[in-house]
């Protein structure tokens, strides 16, 4: 039962975190400048864990946000496993606690996400010919508040009341010869 | 690192999960979410946080919900009265009784759901028309729901004796009508449809036919015992295909998105006494239920959409109308057990039928826009954009032939079943003249925030007697 308890603390926190961002998105975010606080929070958390996990992580995170979303939970499933399973090897061979590394990173994912899901929407249910998706423009808005916001707040985010359990467990050693 | 196999299933699974739309999968995957949407409805204060800006009382609220009831009751009303046939040789010896149309049956698109003002003598065969234009005949007449099916002109069994008359009115051709004929289908969007014309009397087309008037006239009473009731209403111009023999008939209404009411003729002998009392407007019906939204918004930025506390257990379904006072917020878009997505007017791809009312037109009948697709809302503005996709243009008025848009009253048209005629949905400048077909993209002036200050959201249930008749998107 111990092993389920951080996770649920996962899922409460992201959804927090995924209202605040449907919050700020909602006619209120200059721009389309909306960051995405789960790649945030699956990157600094991603970059303490092995890949098992990190996708376990990336299912939490992604089912909050279906929960809160009218887009489709298949489509953020599979966006947010796919950002899990690119930072899960880079993390076994760099830093990710790097900042700039971080916000490239962060930035990428959250991108490829905001352009990812009005493009699978898209193709579910077809606008009228000559209609362009209307998401297609904020994939750089997304990318570069995403950037921002994991600079400044992604070990902040893991650090969250429960969290520990989900990266700080890992062996010591491993991340000792990392850090060496 | 090694991607066990079983994770790349998983992940080829979701691709095309997320990309082909498939109801069962969906239903089930929506089931395994109920728990995460009860976790979702703790983050309350945030949508709270989110209203606190522009609070407006509900009796604000319900002050211009009474406003607007009355206005869209009379719209409505004049909406009725536009579709009735004025002829006198199209009326005389008929009986008219309207009907609302309620979608598309299960059957497909060329089945509407209609429900007429009154069933009393209302039988299988007799004909439905739109103002002068043939359209169909009932298939069926169901009087545990009250409602009759009526199959359209557009069926591919259906079939209709018509001529063709020259401007004079003289007799050019006889000919069958019936079924759909294809121009070039685009790879997205839509075809450009013909009804389809059969066995024509004579082959030897002159070019001055094209364009010529083609109105219904069944010669045989056994297959069509009722066709005298229909005889002399259009079906269209006539016009000719992609090669000589290859004619149709360029109808004169919009099959695909523009029924919304429509009036049966049945047997009678007089006009005015024969017409049924109207049906109470939507918003008095004892359909709706309150539910409370607990999101601020939408985290993806391009979605507009707000989760209810209300779903399936309160007899909800997709696509059904959710309403603040009497202005339309939006659609459900997927429902739950215990809750459900608002899609707002402005979340991309919502899709709706409207009416319009011409400001400085009185005279004028209402416009059936036909089908409005969201295209989300302007990034300056914040309004919510529509495509008008107008197959029926708004044509210059000789008193005011500089003007390039009028200025319109929208509400909703009925045709989906969920969303009933006569919610209001905003004001919008209407582009005069048609768009070739590429459609107008027109914005809602006054519904920036419809949200702002709402503390409760009514969501329209399936009426009892409808359940099950869910047809095609």
């Amino acid at each position: 039962m111990r092993r389920f308890v951080p996770y649920l603390c996962l899922a409460l926190w992201s959804t927090w975190l995924f209202a605040l961002q449907g919050w700020w998105a909602a006619g209120r975010a200059p721009g389309g400048l909306v960051p995405d606080l789960g790649v945030v929070l699956l990157l600094g958390i991603a970059a303490r864990t092995d890949g098992a996990r990190a996708r376990r992580v990336a299912l939490v995170i992604a089912l909050s946000r279906a929960a809160l979303s009218a887009d489709n939970p298949a489509a953020l499933v599979l966006a947010y496993l796919a950002v899990a399973l690119i930072a899960a090897p880079i993390a076994a061979t760099l830093d990710l606690d790097r900042p700039w590394l971080r916000a490239l990173l962060a930035a990428l994912g959250g991108g490829a996400i905001a352009l990812w899901l009005p493009f699978a929407a898209d193709l579910r249910a077809p606008l009228p010919a000559g209609v362009e998706p209307s998401g297609g423009s904020l994939g750089w808005p997304v990318a570069l508040a995403t950037a921002v916001v994991a600079l400044a707040l992604s070990k902040a985010l893991r650090a969250l009341p429960g969290l520990g359990p989900l990266w700080r467990e890992e062996g010591s050693w491993e991340l000792a010869a990392r850090g060496r | 690192m090694r991607v066990r196999p079983l994770v790349l299933l998983a992940l080829l699974c979701l691709g095309l999960l997320a990309l082909r739309p498939d109801a069962r999968l969906e239903g089930a995957l929506e089931r395994v979410l109920g728990p995460s949407r009860y976790l979702a409805q703790v983050t309350w204060p945030i949508a709270r946080l989110g209203r606190v800006e522009l609070r407006a009382s509900e009796a604000t609220v319900v002050a211009s919900a009474t406003g607007s009831r009355a206005a869209s009751a009379a719209l409505l009303e004049r909406w009725y009265a536009a579709a009735l046939p004025r002829a006198p040789d199209l009326v005389e010896g008929r009986r008219l009784v309207p009907g609302e149309v309620l979608g598309r049956s299960a059957g497909g698109r060329d089945q509407l759901l209609v429900r007429p003002w009154s069933l009393e003598g209302l039988s299988v065969g007799l004909p439905a028309v739109v103002r002068e234009a043939y359209i169909g005949r009932i298939a069926e007449v169901d009087t545990v729901r009250g409602i009759v099916r009526v199959d359209l002109v557009t069926g591919r069994e259906s079939h209709v004796g018509a001529r063709v008359l020259a401007l004079d009115g003289a007799e050019l051709a006889r000919l069958v009508v019936g079924g759909v004929a294809t121009g070039g289908r685009p790879a997205r969007g839509e075809p450009v449809t013909w009804l389809a014309a059969h066995h024509p009397s004579r082959t030897d087309v002159d070019d001055a036919w094209f364009g010529a008037r083609v109105v219904v006239d069944e010669l045989l009473p056994e297959l069509d015992p009722f066709g005298k009731l229909a005889a002399g209403y259009g079906l269209g111009a006539f016009a000719r295909g992609a090669s000589d023999g290859d004619w149709r008939v360029e109808p004169i209404v919009d099959f695909l998105h523009g029924l919304s009411s429509l009036v049966l003729l049945a047997p009678g002998t007089t006009r005015a006494p024969a017409l049924p009392d109207a049906p109470p407007h939507p918003l008095e019906e004892p359909l709706w239920v309150a539910a409370r939204g607990f999101t601020a918004g939408d985290p993806s930025p391009w979605r507009a959409s707000v989760k209810l506390d209300r779903g399936l257990d309160s007899g909800l379904r997709v696509g059904a109308a959710v309403v603040r006072g009497a202005r339309l917020v939006g659609r459900l878009g997927a429902v739950s057990a215990s809750g459900s997505t608002v899609r707002l007017l402005a979340d991309p791809g919502l899709e709706l039928s409207a009416l319009a009312e011409l400001e400085g037109r009185p005279a004028e009948p209402p416009r059936l826009l036909g089908r409005l697709v969201a295209l989300g809302s302007d990034p300056q503005s914040g309004r919510p954009r529509f495509l008008w996709r107008d197959v029926l243009a708004i044509e210059h008025t000789q008193a005011a032939t500089d003007s390039a848009s009028v200025r319109a009253r929208l509400t909703t048209a009925a045709g989906d079943l969920g969303l009933p005629a006569g919610l209001y949905l905003g004001v919008a400048m209407l582009p005069l003249g048609s768009s070739g077909g590429a459609g107008h993209v027109i914005e809602l002036e006054d519904a920036e925030d419809a949200l702002r200050g709402a503390e409760r959201l009514f969501v329209r249930q399936v009426d009892p007697r409808l359940a099950g008749l869910e047809g095609p998107p």
